[in-house]
């Protein structure tokens, strides 16, 4: 109660220049992209992890010590292609390179927009104090103050 | 009788360059941007309002915050509508660059083999849940399958190369509704700061309202 009193009372002063109301626009689009981004990292990094998983279990097989020529079946596509014990880890290998590079990418992008972020929530922040949320819910909403009739 | 052939030839190569337009993802959704969707140049831009004072004054709003929040609301639930609708537009197309890939990474390892001159042994997806051994000889042609019920054989690079082409125009158009969805979510940005500065203004009016009743009692 006693914060909605407080931003009526401030509301006179908040005034949004156009040079502001841009800085709000680039900080919501900004915020759908990094979600996004997240989700695909994540996705990338559990691959990875399977990767390794497959590689070491490859290492550990027992049923391949046995039988060092036996093919082993590997997804490529839609379908499973069978491999040479070779063949796979270096199949295997090439994935994770690839996955690694586009880790450090997707990475890279994040950083840059968390940092242009945290530029525009600084600089909105000073602006407006109390009189804006740019938290992390996705929303960037003016807190209006609660009209009592 | 050649004219004839000839005829019939360039309308086969139409209809290839149609089908290959058309080269459908696994749900047989085109790839390209649906038409009537609206291109970002269309999207009507939302004013913002700087000076609110000013802006309800105008004649068109007569100082009824009322009407005028009805009018952005409705402004904001279809700015809505297009920003869901380009989101499905971008989900389709990641699948479908989703599905090209998976073609590509097969392809290069049909190439790889050939190229050994070795065969592959194959499990292939017969039915759900249901795989088959195969024994595939070195290929020279792979068929790609255009939608509208039609498979083309292809040579195997002439196929990744359409592949590959698809995969950019794919991307292309990824980006295109990237940008109409930044700019969908631009406007509705401008529209929620300008609602919540309108209803802010309202109630600081009626305040001003009630002190001056109080104030004449």
């Amino acid at each position: 109660m006693s914060s909605s009193i407080k931003s009526e009372s401030s509301d006179s002063d908040v005034h949004i220049s156009h040079e502001n109301q841009k800085k709000i626009n680039r900080f919501a689009i900004m915020n759908g992209w990094i979600e996004e981004i997240q989700d695909s990292l994540a996705t990338k990094q559990t691959l990875l992890t399977h990767l390794e998983d497959a590689e070491n279990d490859l290492l550990l097989s027992d049923v391949l010590m046995e039988n060092p020529d036996m093919q082993i079946p590997v997804l490529v596509g839609e379908s499973f292609v069978s491999f040479t014990n070779d063949e796979v880890q270096e199949h295997i290998e090439g994935l994770k390179k690839r996955t690694r590079l586009e880790i450090e990418n997707l990475e890279s992008r994040v950083k840059d927009i968390k940092c242009e972020m945290d530029v525009l929530k600084t600089a909105l922040y000073e602006q407006f104090g109390n009189n804006i949320n740019l938290e992390n819910d996705g929303s960037v909403v003016e807190r209006a103050p609660k009209f009592n009739a | 009788m050649k004219a004839e052939q000839e005829s019939k030839n360039l309308n086969m190569s139409e209809l290839k360059d149609k089908l290959e337009e058309s080269l459908a993802s696994g749900d047989g959704q085109p790839n390209s941007i649906k038409k009537g969707q609206l291109t970002n140049t269309q999207i009507p831009a939302v004013e913002f309002v700087e000076d609110v004072d000013a802006f309800m004054s105008r004649p068109e709003n007569g100082s009824e915050a009322q009407i005028v929040l009805k009018r952005m609301e409705e402004t904001y639930s279809r700015m809505k509508i297009i920003e869901a609708n380009n989101v499905g537009t971008k989900r389709r197309l990641k699948t479908q660059i989703q599905e090209l890939d998976k073609s590509l990474e097969m392809l290069e390892v049909l190439k790889q083999r050939k190229s050994e001159n070795k065969e592959i042994t194959n499990h292939f997806r017969l039915a759900d849940h249901v795989y088959i051994k195969a024994r595939i000889p070195p290929v020279e042609k792979i068929g790609l399958w255009l939608g509208a019920k039609v498979m083309l054989e292809y040579d195997m690079d002439e196929g990744e190369e359409l592949l590959v082409s698809k995969k950019a125009k794919a991307e292309s158009n990824l980006k295109a509704t990237q940008d109409i969805i930044d700019n969908v979510r631009e406007q509705i940005t401008v529209t929620e700061v300008n609602m919540a500065r309108i209803y802010n203004w309202d109630v600081k009016r009626r305040q001003a309202e009630k002190e001056k009743g109080k104030g004449g009692s």
